[in-house]
């Protein structure tokens, strides 16, 4: 389930593959993000969210499908993208003799739209020293110094790989409150990938669960957590119905307590197991994104 | 406004919750301004958007209104409408005690003095409506 | 552009303080030995050689400094894409709007730039010294055209397989050291198969099938790798 709007989405994956040798790092990924919502990739290390992020950002070819962000292909017209696109890296390879001064210099001669304003006020608040290295900087002050150079130049589209991977709290929240600013003044469209479901909880909108380089569940976040809810079960038999519930995304058996996750809850779900042989008192419990995420991927890892 | 980000509780209803219970508590007073969809989204550390969808909640609800160009207002019913709300959270929370009490087999005595253990307690503290 | 330039001119300040150092030591050493051979000729009594002519040892420092060159260009063509990848600031590079051809413009360039003013600053030497036998002829009467010419020929050949053999590797792969000793290593690999080659089809025109054979096969060469080289760089999608 995709938030479809009329206008063109901010970025589009259509069937996007790519194998290295015999492994699959992304399968078959189709999703469309509206312009102007900010989307949470989350997903276990190894899901395939940095190369999903690398082929849309036309660093790495496509081995079937493609990827398209504010209709710009990266394969076709990489430049072009780069100019409209910001992105923040995980880790950060910059030039480590360069000065602060030195590389905003160097970046703002490559953008056509760096607005210089933004950049000062930006460098100011994060109280980043201009003469300093970049080798002297401290992890926190790197991804800041990433999150300038990224955002001076006006992008329409904002792409964060992991970027607070690593952050002390204080650092962590700093650069929050600058992602959170740009979208309050500018309103543009904003992918991040990361571990921290707090961050995805705070910032998105809309979420994908990646898993194996599948897309497990693409929604609104409000949506998804109304929907999936846990039912916990009394089995009297000590043994699961013959029939399980619609939308089944994972359970777990212990003793005679039944462990059921499921999706597009609604009471007659409960009802209908409740109503089963077998069956005694049904619990609904409401989940939290965190549970959330970990039961989709149980499930996965119980399927395979 | 602290917003807890691991609670099932959606983000928006945090947000609308909090802004309920300052304007019962009258630190909206009605006919004020509420802060800025900006301001209130960089204070909670949250999406705009998130904000939005809470305001739009307490617009519906009649706690908020907007006029064009100059913000949003609390409505004169505000406080009240407000306070009314804060009074069927609480009847909400007791009728759960209550439940979970006969659940677990409680005569009504005895959840009458967890009851009153608990309100003397919050006396102690100070809270003050 | 400018500051692409300018970066890759820092990125390689290193090598262009080698090759200064390169470009300038055999004038210094003739400058000691000019000063150690003043100072015996004043004690006839230690029993000193004669002293060298001025003209051809300032002109041999000349043409020792251009083959020390050849190591600065090869320094210079093998860091210029490993070098990147090594440090990982291609991946950096990689998500800005700045072209291969333009980064790649601006290596050719700090190259070319380099080995201009190395060279230049030596052939001027060169000239200045064929200027001062023009006007005393006696000062080295046994020095013809050829004895500069030819080895600044082989020079410029060598030269040429050296920077574009290192440029390829350099291109296609992501350690400085391996492209630069791949430089290094193939203008004697060429002699040495050309050599082999000669010898075994015509043992009496030997030495003149080895020379035009070194020419012809330093500029095919050249070009083939100067090109892979370029075009590989400019079509590869991963940094």
């Amino acid at each position: 389930m995709t938030t479809t709007t009329d206008t063109k989405p901010a970025i589009e994956l259509l069937g996007l593959t790519k194998r290295f040798g015999r492994t699959t790092a992304v399968d078959d990924l189709s999703l469309r993000v509206a312009p102007g919502s900010t989307f949470g990739l989350i997903g276990p290390n190894g899901a395939g969210k940095t190369t999903t992020i690398k082929m849309l950002m036309g660093v790495l070819t496509p081995t079937l499908g493609l990827a398209r962000a504010l209709g710009i292909d990266a394969e076709v017209e990489p430049l072009t993208l780069k100019q409209r696109v910001g992105y923040v890296p995980e880790a950060h390879h910059m030039d480590r003799w360069m000065r602060v001064r030195e590389v905003v210099a160097f970046c703002r001669s490559l953008y056509v739209s760096w607005n210089e304003d933004t950049c000062r006020e930006m460098l100011d608040r994060f109280e980043l020293d201009e003469s300093k290295k970049v080798k002297q900087l401290s992890k926190g002050m790197l991804v800041k110094l990433s999150l300038v150079l990224a955002v001076s130049h006006e992008p329409e589209l904002l792409v964060l790989d992991e970027p607070m991977a690593g952050l002390d709290p204080l650092a962590r929240e700093e650069f929050l409150d600058g992602v959170l600013r740009t979208i309050c003044e500018r309103g543009q469209t904003v992918l991040f990938s990361t571990h921290s479901l707090d961050d995805v909880q705070r910032l998105a909108d809309t979420v994908g669960i990646l898993h194996g380089g599948r897309l497990l569940v693409h929604r609104n976040i409000e949506e998804l957590l109304a929907t999936t809810k846990r039912l916990r079960a009394t089995l009297t038999n000590g043994r699961v119905p013959d029939r399980l519930p619609d939308n089944l995304i994972w359970q777990r058996v212990e003793g005679r307590e039944w462990l059921v996750t499921v999706g597009e809850f609604t009471e007659e779900t409960a009802q209908r197991l409740r109503a089963e042989e077998g069956v005694g008192h049904v619990e609904v419990i409401d989940l939290g994104l965190e549970d959330l995420f970990k039961d989709f991927i149980r499930g996965q890892r119980a399927v395979s | 406004m602290n917003i807890d980000p691991r609670s099932h509780v959606p983000i928006y209803l945090q947000i609308a919750a909090g802004i309920r219970e300052a304007v019962a508590a009258g630190i909206y007073r009605p006919g004020e301004t509420l802060p800025s969809l900006r301001a209130m989204a960089l204070d909670a550390q949250v999406n705009p958007n998130t904000v939005q969808k809470a305001y739009d909640a307490l617009a519906r609800e009649g706690l908020i209104y907007a006029r064009r160009g100059k913000g949003l207002f609390v409505a004169d019913q505000g406080t009240a409408s407000a306070q009314t709300r804060a009074h069927e959270t609480v009847r909400r929370a007791f009728d759960q005690g209550v439940r979970t009490g006969r659940a677990a087999g409680m005569q009504a005595d005895e959840v009458r003095d967890i009851f009153e253990a608990s309100l003397g307690n919050s006396a102690e503290t100070g809270k003050h409506a | 552009m400018k500051w692409v330039l300018w970066r890759e001119y820092r990125l390689n300040r290193l090598i262009r303080i080698v090759g200064a150092v390169l470009m300038l030591l055999p004038y210094v050493f003739v400058l000691i030995g000019l000063v150690a051979a003043h100072w015996m000729s004043e004690r006839p009594a230690i029993g000193a050689p004669s002293p060298p002519n001025p003209v051809l040892f300032v002109g041999g420092a000349a043409l020792y400094s251009m083959a020390l060159s050849l190591l600065t260009l090869t320094l210079l063509a093998g860091n210029a894409f490993a070098g990147e990848r090594a440090d990982r600031s291609a991946e950096y590079l990689a998500y800005l709007p700045l072209s291969r051809l333009r980064r790649l413009a601006a290596k050719l360039l700090l190259t070319l730039g380099t080995m201009v003013s190395i060279w230049g600053f030596n052939i001027l030497v060169l000239l200045v010294l064929y200027f001062i036998l023009l006007a005393t002829p006696s000062a080295a009467p046994s020095v013809k055209p050829d004895d500069v010419l030819i080895p600044l020929g082989l020079f410029a050949l060598s030269g040429l397989i050296m920077f574009s053999v290192a440029w390829l590797v350099s291109s296609l792969q992501s350690s400085p050291t391996f492209a630069v000793a791949a430089g290094l290593i193939a203008p004697w690999l060429l002699a040495l198969a050309l050599q082999g080659a000669a010898f075994l089809f015509d043992p009496e025109e030997f030495g003149f099938i080895v020379v035009i054979g070194y020419a012809v096969a330093a500029l095919l060469l050249a070009v083939a790798c100067f090109s892979t080289g370029t075009w590989y760089y400019l079509r590869r999608v991963e940094p």
